[in-house]
């Protein structure tokens, strides 16, 4: 087991390492300094010396690098290069948002697909099967951008039900608050659920042919309580596994349903800062991203052996 | 029908309500049932594969058809399609909207099948190696494509468009990036459960060189493995493309996309929401079929396990 985590520790911090090493070396990328890309023509030598030695543009790359990590591991992960806003400041105020939206849309996904995959299991091949089938099929096919607008057009236009765009915090009005997360949280649930329904339903459908469920039935017991009981703790090591996974996606989809909706979370952040050519900024949301996904990763491969003892053993 | 072991059921009452009633168990309990349920009616997928081949044919052929230049305009802007004058109407500059889907079919076609390719060359290329050699060479892709999938893939390509300009060959290399991880590994576990096989073992004491092993022996059994990961990335390099589109970090203006459709529409979703409606529903029906028939393709090659990453 330690041999175990040791491994993992290792293969985090190398990840982590060539992430940031990626992201400090876009600057070398980009063909002449940031100053150009921002300013175009309107620079001038004073103004381009002046930016460079400010963002300390002058130093060689593993000198940036080595800097950046020993900052970074202080806190400080830089200043904007448009605003000059620090850049842990941007992410901490942005972060809220974001993180609201995806637990909220990760919730309502199991919420949703935990009833819908067993009532289909349950039912393999027939038209409710088929139905659930279909419908995951069609959900699972239409992405995030092509999703927001139906959804907006359907019950902010037609039903003017739900505010199409804009964010009140939660800290200010809660019902309010709620009312605006609806639609973009909608928006990340479809394209989240059917991967869980799907998921869920191929294991259950597996698991009800185990011998463990076919003693329980002949002991008696109600075909809810085997469902809840027997077959849900073993079906929930995929599903924990695919929810891990689905962060990559729900940020992914937040970037685009931030910049749709126009919320101000951490996706709306970056497709700003790809916008602006912000690098700064760039660099802090995708190492503070990587970081939270490797560390889901992680607890996701510790929370095996703690729902399903046989691996526990075998480890 | 299935059947659980032991059991045996009369010819005579099998296909009776109550026999069916009786042995509903016996209906749950088989994976028989799975499988059928998860294939799609014929007629769906001979709809979804007529189509791609008009989307195709429609894509390859857009300068020889009778369609208008995607930019040029050729009338009143917000032609409502309802109107019947001009098919699936204008959009807000007056712009056909027939003329730009079928454009946008094109960039969308060739980004997703040149990303797959790419992908699955260089992917393939890297699980084999890794497979034959394993130790470091394992070690340094292991690590790479940990890190690639440690970001998620729209903000990866956003890095990555940041510093270069969004030309097609760009984005191709920029999503391809993103798919490399699941052909390495597709390719380098069904490689590792070959290499033991007894041909392979024999090739390699006949003298083989490690060359003709690889490209002789490995290649051509990992291949439809390698074929069913495609028919899944395929339809996810169309939707990263559509996805940098939208954001306005895809293929630039003039040429069409329909990202940028659906990204221009949606301003006008109060006043002419076909602008947006239609390249969100043609978007949507295109990656609908484009799984189906991967499904009906991989249930075809018959490949067992090797598919899921």
């Amino acid at each position: 087991m330690l041999r175990f985590v040791l491994r993992r520790l290792l293969d985090i911090v190398l990840v982590l390492v060539l992430v940031s090493f990626f992201t400090t070396s876009l600057v070398n990328l980009m063909p002449g300094s940031p100053a150009f890309a921002i300013y175009g023509s309107a620079l001038t030598p004073q103004f381009l010396a002046n930016f460079n030695q400010q963002f300390g543009l002058n130093h060689p790359l593993f000198v940036r690098y080595g800097l950046w990590v020993w900052h970074a591991l202080q806190g400080d992960l830089g200043i904007s290069f448009q605003t000059h806003f620090t850049v842990a400041s941007q992410l901490g105020a942005r972060l809220p948002v974001t993180a609201e939206i995806a637990v909220l849309a990760l919730l309502f996904s199991l919420l949703i697909a935990i009833p819908v995959a067993m009532l289909a299991a349950t039912r393999p091949g027939r038209l409710i099967d088929r139905m659930v089938t279909g419908l995951t099929s069609l959900a699972q096919a239409t992405p995030a951008f092509a999703a927001a607008p139906i959804l907006v057009y359907l019950f902010a236009v037609q039903a003017k039900w739900f505010q199409s765009s804009g964010w009140v915090p939660l800290t200010q009005n809660v019902g309010q608050n709620l009312l605006h997360a609806i639609l973009p949280v909608a928006t990340l649930v479809l394209g989240v659920a059917p991967i869980f329904i799907r998921i869920l339903r191929g294991d259950i459908v597996s698991l009800l042919s185990e011998n463990f469920v076919m003693v329980a039935r002949s002991r008696g017991l109600p075909e809810w309580y085997i469902l809840l009981r027997h077959v849900l703790r073993p079906a929930s090591a995929s599903l924990i596994t695919v929810a891990g996974l689905s962060f990559g996606y729900l940020f992914g989809g937040s970037i685009i349903v931030e910049t749709f909706y126009s919320l101000p979370g951490v996706g709306l952040l970056a497709s700003q800062a790809v916008y602006n050519k912000d690098l700064p900024i760039l660099a802090g949301v995708v190492v503070c991203v990587a970081v939270v996904f490797v560390i889901i990763n992680s607890l996701v491969d510790l929370s095996y052996g703690l729902l399903d003892p046989r691996v526990r053993t075998s480890r | 029908m299935t059947v659980t072991p032991g059991e045996t059921i009369s010819p005579a009452v099998e296909g009776t309500f109550d026999a069916r009633k009786r042995h509903r168990g016996a209906f749950r309990l088989g994976a028989g049932a799975d499988r059928a349920s998860r294939r799609r009616p014929k007629l769906v997928i001979t709809a979804c594969a007529l189509w791609l081949g008009l989307l195709i044919v429609v894509a390859v052929f857009a300068n020889v058809l009778p369609i208008s230049d995607p930019s040029k305009v050729i009338g009143i802007p917000n032609v409502n399609p309802a109107w019947g004058s001009q098919f699936l109407g204008t959009d807000a500059i007056g712009r056909s909207m027939v003329a730009r889907l079928a454009f946008g079919a094109r960039v969308s076609f060739e980004i997703s099948i040149l990303v797959t390719l790419v992908a699955m060359v260089v992917g393939g290329a890297i699980g084999l190696l890794s497979a034959f050699f394993r130790g470091p060479v394992t070690f340094v892709a292991d690590t790479i494509a940990n890190t690639i999938l440690s970001v998620p893939g729209l903000l990866l390509m956003l890095a990555i468009v940041v510093v270069f300009h969004p030309t097609i060959p760009v984005l191709i290399l920029a999503i391809a990036l993103l798919y490399l991880p699941g052909f390495m590994r597709v390719t380098r576990a069904t490689a590792i459960s070959l290499i033991e096989r007894e041909y392979v073992v024999a090739a390699r004491s006949l003298g083989a060189s490690q060359f003709r092993i690889i490209a002789r022996e490995l290649l051509p059994n990992t291949a439809v493995a390698l074929v069913t990961y495609a028919a899944l990335a395929l339809p996810g390099a169309m939707i990263a493309e559509g996805g940098l589109s939208y954001l306005g970090f895809g293929v630039q203006a003039p040429t069409p996309s329909w990202g940028q459709m659906i990204a221009q529409g949606q301003q006008q979703l109060n006043t002419a929401p076909w602008q947006v409606i239609i390249p969100c529903i043609v978007f949507a029906i295109t990656i609908f079929a484009l799984y189906s028939v991967g499904d009906w393709l991989r249930a075809r090659l018959d490949v067992r396990g090797t598919a899921s990453d």
